[in-house]
């Protein structure tokens, strides 16, 4: 594993290591405290995000690393109409590592061809989030202690959710999964990513998550966004469809548990939260962790 | 078109045969691959009888041989043609082409976001993932193109 752009390049084996990389490093992080001393992160952040980069940047400072990069693409030369390409040759003359986050599908691809370093997706357009994968396996797997024979519902924006395909992506490489994706028509996963994925998960499309919720080990609750729909009104109409209150968290088996990649708006109530199936803080909490054994694995000396 | 009788379409010293295209679409072909604009001599051949296809066009190309891309352009729009290169009369090359596994530079990126429609030093790459009836995956986005909308482009 040279880069991550892709859940699709990477195997089973691999996500197992990061997995139990992970779990070290969250048991003994002083361990690793200085395990990437001198060595510098870049983040490119054409995009905003709250989550994504602070919990990079979090997991390059706990390895001792230092961080340099942009968060906004105003402020780069981006702004000044540079390529992808020259950004990327220059900010892998500079770092160890680069973490580019970009609107473009593709852009992660294009990275790697330029990169003399590891480059990680902190998220590529519509087309994949792979480290947030990582961590939602890794919360899944801290939970029930496996990554087969789960039944996971993945709710709301199936289509353009960039954490979808690459979740879906990680699923597909362990065995005997049952997804329910829960959307509205206009919102299903891509059918190319569902072709991806046939061979290995059993994938229903459901419109309403009322008559399955009992089945799930995992509610995969994903944001429902307005500017994704054509008019007002449609979005309207779905909406609340697709908001997960006491009641329904009620209905959920007692050792399921529900995810959310956050920021949440008011898909999930804030009454949810203290419930036991709760999970989306503890998963936030988790991305430090994963994102630190992928940069250990990545530019780690021991690997 | 070597037979006995002899030839329809006569010989030509060095330059690509292209034959076996399907009945009526020669001059098609000609306008895809550009050559209705240049002055390379052209014979065209149409509805001309085949032993193996009942009815095919044939174009010899006086004096220039296909690109890579071309190549790759020819198999997807007619997948079955066979190419010639000539050299003094003499065959030196011929394949038969198909639809090739994956397609540089030829088509574009339907995708509006796809990083491959933006000013960036790089080539569209397309990875064949079924032949019949066509579909194509970008290799940069992952969006997956259909027959019709290939050979809309070509």
């Amino acid at each position: 594993m040279k880069h991550l752009v892709s859940i699709r390049d990477i195997s089973r084996e691999e996500i197992l290591e990061l997995i139990d990389l992970a779990g070290k490093v969250e048991k003994n992080p002083e361990k690793y405290a200085h395990a990437l001393d001198g060595k510098i992160m870049a983040t490119l952040f054409y995009e905003p995000s709250t989550r994504t980069r602070l919990s990079f940047e979090t997991a390059m400072h706990r390895l001792g690393g230092r961080v340099i990069g942009f968060s906004d693409a105003k402020v780069s030369s981006a702004k000044k109409g540079e390529s992808i390409a020259d950004t990327i040759r220059m900010a892998s003359a500079y770092s160890d590592v680069i973490v580019l986050r970009h609107f473009l599908e593709g852009s992660g691809r294009v990275a790697v061809e330029y990169s003399d370093v590891p480059v990680i997706s902190g998220g590529t357009g519509i087309q994949e989030h792979p480290s947030q994968a990582l961590l939602d396996v890794y919360t899944i797997y801290k939970h029930f202690g496996r990554l087969n024979n789960l039944t996971i519902g993945l709710l709301g924006d199936l289509r353009y959710g960039r954490t979808i395909p690459s979740l879906l992506y990680a699923i597909s490489k362990f065995k005997d999964n049952k997804v329910f994706l829960f959307s509205p028509p206009e919102l299903r996963t891509r059918m190319s990513v569902l072709n991806d994925v046939r061979d290995n998960i059993e994938a229903i499309i459901r419109q309403d998550l009322k008559s399955n919720i009992e089945e799930l080990d995992v509610l995969y609750v994903t944001r429902v966004q307005k500017e994704r729909f054509p008019d007002e009104a449609s979005y309207e109409r779905v909406k609340d469809f697709y908001v997960i209150d006491p009641e329904i968290a009620r209905r959920m088996n007692k050792n399921s548990i529900i995810m959310h990649p956050l920021p949440r708006i008011n898909e999930i109530s804030y009454e949810v939260d203290s419930l036991p199936q709760a999970k989306y803080f503890e998963q936030a909490k988790n991305g430090v962790w994963m994102r630190m054994a992928l940069l250990l694995k990545l530019i780690g000396e021991t690997k | 078109m070597t037979d006995k009788k002899g030839m329809l379409v006569s010989k030509i010293k060095n330059g690509t045969v292209i034959d076996r295209i399907p009945a009526g679409k020669a001059l098609k072909f000609v306008e895809l691959m550009g050559l209705a604009n240049e002055k390379h001599t052209l014979t065209i051949g149409m509805f001309v009888k085949s032993h193996k296809i009942g009815m095919k066009d044939i174009v010899k190309v006086h004096d220039r041989t296909l690109t890579k891309k071309e190549l790759d352009a020819l198999g997807l729009f007619a997948p079955g043609v066979t190419v010639s290169t000539i050299e003094n009369y003499q065959v030196r090359s011929k394949v038969n082409l198909n639809v090739p596994d994956i397609i540089d530079e030829v088509l574009k990126c339907n995708n509006p976001t796809c990083v491959t429609n933006y000013r960036e030093p790089i080539k569209t790459k397309f990875k064949v993932i079924q032949k019949e009836p066509l579909l194509v995956r970008c290799q940069y986005c992952d969006r997956v193109m259909l027959e019709e909308n290939v050979l809309s482009q070509i």
